[in-house]
């Protein structure tokens, strides 16, 4: 079932600040990931993330197949036991599922992807954000900056909620 | 737990220098182990050690369990290693390269050599004079692969390539790591690199082991903690490895914890270059002057 | 291991084996052709005239302009083990190590011995084959050689029979040995070259003349002789001197006081050929010789010699590739 071909140039227009890009052939999405060396996090979470990342936006769809350890290696030069310990955690948390000799798939009961009207208005209010921030002089780093903080605040405020 | 190499107290000594001072050190199998040091660590005596080129002065090693020096056919038909500076003979053909691994290992998959070396198209005939340096490394990377090893011992394999040679070697390496699953040792100066593909890292330094462990653990107990140049207390719990004085600013290399401090300390993730730097650092500082 | 050793090995063995046969039909066309002339032209039968040997002389110049430069082939035999010391024996293992290819060999399913007993047994074998072939050329060195008069045998000691094959085979295993020590070509060249020049001329000038202890006989004094000296018939002249009745050897001052009685000796009826009147004092030519019949057995106490010295530096290179680190 392939992504009616205007939801999905729709959707990578919103990624675009994502660092990935599909290939949509016949049933089969893969997704091909990418190595941020000097991001300082350890490789198997960039895998995960986006991995994550393409489940929510739509990207992999339930039943697709994850490349094979063997591919991502192939292409990236990783350990491939980083792979296998990225899709372990996928499993752990319920994104994949593993079938021995077939493949790892995109669970059928992965998060849904994040609706459009869930993320759009989110996005324009981000769009307005940075006008904002642009408008009162700051430049790109320092926009980066602030928006670290206050990542951080807000998700180890959620984290101690949680525990 | 399958060990792959171990060592004790192994010692080698050429004329008058040493270049490898009692190490002890136990390799799993199954995984890709960096050798990392500076020039002259001993990464290159130890692979040739472990594959039974050379001869220890004291100590003891096996691999596979078995002796390298003694029991080397044994071993060489199930390990494969490629020299630092990757001899091949300039005047034999690509094909007449693999014939020597054919001919001279009793377990050679000569089909999986040439599907190997017509995916990098390489021509069969052409003698090896005539390959760039980036296709002499996947010539005789392939040579140590023909045999189907459970171990690969490789001295600097990326050493002089450019940066795309590189690369589609690392691929390639881990591809197989993939596809087959053998152990890797491999040394390297490229930090950048064993970061990328090593799951163990062993820190050689004049001769010693000074760390075996796991890659990501190595990571994850090191941070850089840099502030406002201070003396005496320290700011955290941990082993201090290393500390550098700018004028006004302090940095350490820590084993251990530490949190950033409103006076301006900042606290972050070291990368393995900069632990293996820290270590080097570090040891060379404490010989006495 | 044997295709290895011989595809690594290849130009130098082919072109070991192909300088054999070009010096081999060279020395077979040339010595034909030297032999046919010296019949044709009476060199070696010639009776020297009365006074002088001058005709015999005139035929040996005739001989030599017509035979050109084929004695250079001569020196061309006298060098092939040499050559094979040098540029196959040398590089085989030098190179190896030099170029660090023994690094790629001994990593794969080999051990020392056979990677090493295997290169200088296939080498040596080769050798083998081409000395040989040359080694039987002897007889072509002797007619090329030159010298009239009835051919010596120990001539050509070098040139011809076992020991040429016993030398190439040194050659190789010394040369082997330096390369293999060096762990450089070069030097396997060079220091390889001057070992089994070396072994060679303390083997001919100091060993051979006592492979047996040498015999001695008496002739005629040379002095005031006409003709070629005399010596026993195809001996092998170690030394030859004077000496007088009791043995003592004779000097040019002694042989002027023994000549002081010549004048008184021959005006009272004495000998007038001042040769014969020194015979008659009891001075006569020591010659200290191997006889011709020995030559054989020489030339296979000096192939077993060099022989030896091939296996033992073939058996120490192998040790050496065994216990040294690659």
């Amino acid at each position: 079932m392939a992504v009616p071909r205007g939801q999905l140039t729709a959707a990578t227009a919103d990624l675009t600040a994502f660092p990935y890009f599909t290939s949509v052939v016949v049933k089969v999405a893969t997704i091909r990931f990418r190595l941020d060396q000097a991001s300082g996090v350890p490789t198997y979470l960039q895998l995960v993330q986006q991995t994550k990342h393409a489940v929510r936006y739509g990207m992999l769809r339930p039943g697709d197949r994850l490349p094979t350890a063997r591919e991502v290696v192939l292409d990236l030069a990783i350990n491939p036991n980083t792979v296998l310990k990225a899709y372990r955690e996928l499993e752990r948390e319920g994104f994949v599922y593993s079938r021995p000799g077939a493949g790892t798939f995109v669970a059928d009961d992965a998060p849904a992807p994040l609706a459009r009207s869930v993320h759009q208005p989110l996005r324009r209010s981000l769009d307005r954000w940075l006008a904002g921030a642009h408008a009162a002089g700051l430049d790109r780093e320092s926009v980066v900056a602030l928006i670290t903080l206050a990542l951080n605040d807000a998700f180890s405020e959620k984290e101690a909620a949680r525990a | 737990m399958n060990t792959v190499l171990e060592t004790s107290g192994l010692t080698k000594r050429y004329g008058r220098t040493d270049a490898l001072r009692g190490c002890d050190l136990l390799l799993a199998g199954g995984k890709v182990t960096g050798l990392v040091g500076p020039n002259g660590a001993g990464k290159t005596t130890l692979l040739q050690i472990a594959v039974g080129l050379h001869r220890p002065t004291a100590g003891r090693i096996r691999v596979l369990g078995l002796d390298p020096w003694r029991e080397g056919v044994a071993l060489l038909s199930r390990v494969g290693f490629v020299a630092q500076d990757r001899p091949l003979h300039p005047g034999f053909t690509v094909a007449e390269t693999l014939e020597i691994g054919r001919r001279l290992n009793p377990r050679w998959d000569h089909a999986y050599a040439l599907a190997r070396v017509k995916h990098f198209g390489l021509p069969l005939d052409r003698p090896v004079r005539s390959l760039s340096t980036g296709q002499r490394a996947q010539v005789a990377l392939t040579l140590a692969l023909g045999k189907r090893p459970e171990v690969l011992l490789l001295d600097e394999p990326v050493a002089n390539l450019d940066p795309v040679a590189r690369l589609e070697l690392l691929e390639e390496l881990m591809g197989v790591v993939a596809e087959d699953g053998p152990s890797v040792i491999l040394s390297s100066n490229v930090l950048a690199d064993v970061e990328r593909v090593c799951e163990h890292v062993v820190i050689l330094i004049d001769g010693r082991v000074r760390i075996s462990g796991d890659a990501d653990e190595l990571v994850r107990s090191h941070v850089l903690v840099s502030g406002p140049r201070r003396s005496g207390k320290d700011p955290a719990d941990g082993e201090v490895i290393e500390v550098r004085h700018a004028d006004r600013q302090t940095t350490l290399l820590l084993r251990g914890h530490a949190a950033p401090s409103e006076d301006g300390t900042e606290v972050r993730p070291a990368t393995l270059e900069e632990i293996v730097v820290g270590y080097l650092r570090s040891e060379r500082e404490e010989v006495p002057q | 291991m044997i295709w290895l050793t011989l595809r690594e090995h290849r130009a130098q063995l082919i072109a070991m084996s192909v300088t054999a046969a070009l010096l081999a039909i060279g020395l077979a066309v040339m010595g034909s052709y030297a032999a046919a002339l010296r019949s044709a032209l009476g060199v070696d039968t010639c009776v020297p005239l009365p006074n002088t040997n001058s005709n015999c002389v005139d035929l040996s110049v005739e001989w030599t302009r017509r035979i050109g430069p084929a004695p250079f082939l001569i020196a061309a035999l006298f060098l092939a083990p040499a050559l094979a010391a040098s540029f196959v024996g040398g590089p085989l293992f030098g190179a190896a190590f030099e170029r660090g290819t023994h690094r790629l060999a001994l990593t794969q399913a080999v051990s020392r011995s056979r990677w090493g007993a295997t290169q200088i047994g296939v080498v040596l074998a080769i050798t083998l084959m081409s000395a040989l072939v040359i080694a039987q050329f002897g007889w072509a060195a002797a007619a090329l050689g030159g010298v009239p008069g009835p051919k010596d045998a120990f001539n050509t000691f070098d040139v011809g029979g076992p020991p040429v094959v016993a030398y190439a085979l040194f050659g190789i295993a010394v040369g082997g040995l330096v390369g293999a020590l060096s762990r450089r070509a070069l030097t396997g060249m060079f220091v390889g070259l001057l070992l089994f020049a070396g072994a060679r001329a303390v083997a001919a000038f100091e060993l051979r003349p006592n492979y047996q202890p040498p015999l001695v006989a008496y002739e005629r004094t040379d002095w005031f002789a006409n003709g070629p000296p005399i010596y026993p018939p195809g001996a092998w002249v170690l030394h030859a001197r004077d000496v007088d009745g009791q043995g003592r050897p004779i000097d040019f001052k002694e042989l002027d006081r023994l000549m002081q009685g010549f004048g008184p000796s021959a005006m009272a009826g004495g000998p007038t050929n001042p040769g014969d009147y020194l015979t008659n004092l009891g001075v006569r030519k020591q010659v200290i010789y191997q006889p011709a019949e020995r030559y054989a057995e020489f030339q296979w106490i000096e192939f077993g010699l060099f022989t030896g010295l091939a296996a033992g530096c073939a058996l120490l290179t192998i040790v050496l590739i065994r216990r040294r680190d690659a």
